[in-house]
């Protein structure tokens, strides 16, 4: 470092004796009071950014909510496909529960007609259609016709539920 | 820290440092305020720690002062002296050498800092403020160059020329 810059450095109180001007810390604060204080901009970008990303977040956890329990998607949707026969058939037995369970609040006349309906359609066991097929009907054959047979019932049985919710 | 304890901390050597290239009190004051409006009224009080704001308001100030001083009358352009200047008197390094001596001699130094503050003070604008950057703020040649938007290269040349004016100065008062 050279003698010049050190020696100003090392005197540098000696350098500056002149006191400010008088009031000059008055004048700074009025000169200061007439502006409005410094605008938030920073935290109004996040305010923002969180904002957003809270709504979103929501729309996205309803979304989910919604997909998961959708009622009518669930109404029409078929519990059984690519299942077996007896599949419809212990549908079928499920909702004749709930559908007893769901009519015990109604009037006698218009329970015992909902119930009526439902027995009408309500099979024996999960093998009484498999008697009315011919016997020289294929294994394969068969397991789609009794498939038919127990979806159609099934189908019935929701209509009939239907009512009752 | 709130605005009212970092103007009391800081206002002082901010204040001497626009004095020193300004030299008028009013203009200095005024330089100064303006230093620590910008900062309190344009939202840029994040700064890590004190050392770091007292830096950013120095190059604040800096810059305004020299804004001021160009603003002003363009003495930074009319005092710096072209290349070729004859006024500049031929000294040899031996000789600064000699002339600096002073200062490490025994003595009253108020009458030393007196000296150099005078003859500072007799310098063009262009010379003082580049002299007092690199003298008394402790910016290196290439902060001053940014600092002025100067080249380094003419920075450098303006240092060179006006610290042998100050020493001539200074070695007619002294030696005769």
């Amino acid at each position: 470092m050279d003698k010049l810059r050190s020696y100003i450095q090392n005197n540098k109180d000696l350098f500056e004796p002149e006191s400010l001007p008088e009031g000059h810390e008055l004048r700074f604060l009025e000169r200061l009071a007439e502006y409005p204080p410094p605008k938030k901009y920073i935290r109004y970008k996040y305010l923002i950014y969180i904002s957003v990303a809270a709504l979103l977040l929501l729309v996205i956890a309803i979304g989910v909510r919604f997909l998961k329990e959708d009622p009518v998607t669930s109404l029409f949707a078929d519990p059984c496909t690519g299942e077996s026969y007896s599949c419809y058939y212990d549908q079928i037995v499920k909702l004749s529960d709930q559908i007893e369970y769901n009519t015990r609040t109604f009037p006698k006349y218009k329970r015992q007609e909902i119930l009526m309906n439902m027995e009408s359609i309500l099979p024996v066991s999960s093998e009484d259609f498999s008697e009315m097929l011919p016997a020289e009907i294929s294994g394969k054959d068969a397991e789609r016709l009794k498939k038919e047979y127990y979806q159609r019932l099934y189908e019935g049985m929701k209509e009939i539920a239907s009512l009752t919710n | 820290m709130n605005q009212t304890a970092l103007y009391r901390d800081y206002h002082r050597p901010i204040y001497h440092t626009c004095l020193r290239i300004l030299r008028s009190p009013m203009d200095a004051e005024e330089c100064m305020q303006d230093a620590f409006m910008k900062l309190f009224t344009q939202g840029k009080m994040h700064f890590i720690n004190n050392k770091a704001c007292y830096a950013w308001l120095r190059k604040v100030a800096v810059r305004g002062a020299i804004d001021r001083l160009r603003s002003l009358d363009f003495q930074m352009s009319k005092h710096a002296e072209p290349i070729d200047s004859k006024v500049v008197r031929n000294t040899s390094a031996g000789e600064e050498a000699d002339l600096w001596r002073f200062l490490e001699e025994e003595g009253d130094d108020a009458r030393k800092v007196r000296i150099i503050r005078e003859q500072l003070e007799t310098l063009p604008s262009g010379y003082r403020t580049i002299l007092s950057l690199y003298l008394f703020e402790g910016y290196d040649f290439d902060e001053i160059a940014e600092i002025t938007k100067l080249q380094p290269a003419t920075v450098r040349s303006q240092y060179s020329r006006g610290r042998r004016r100050l020493q001539e100065e200074i070695q007619y008062i002294i030696y005769g």
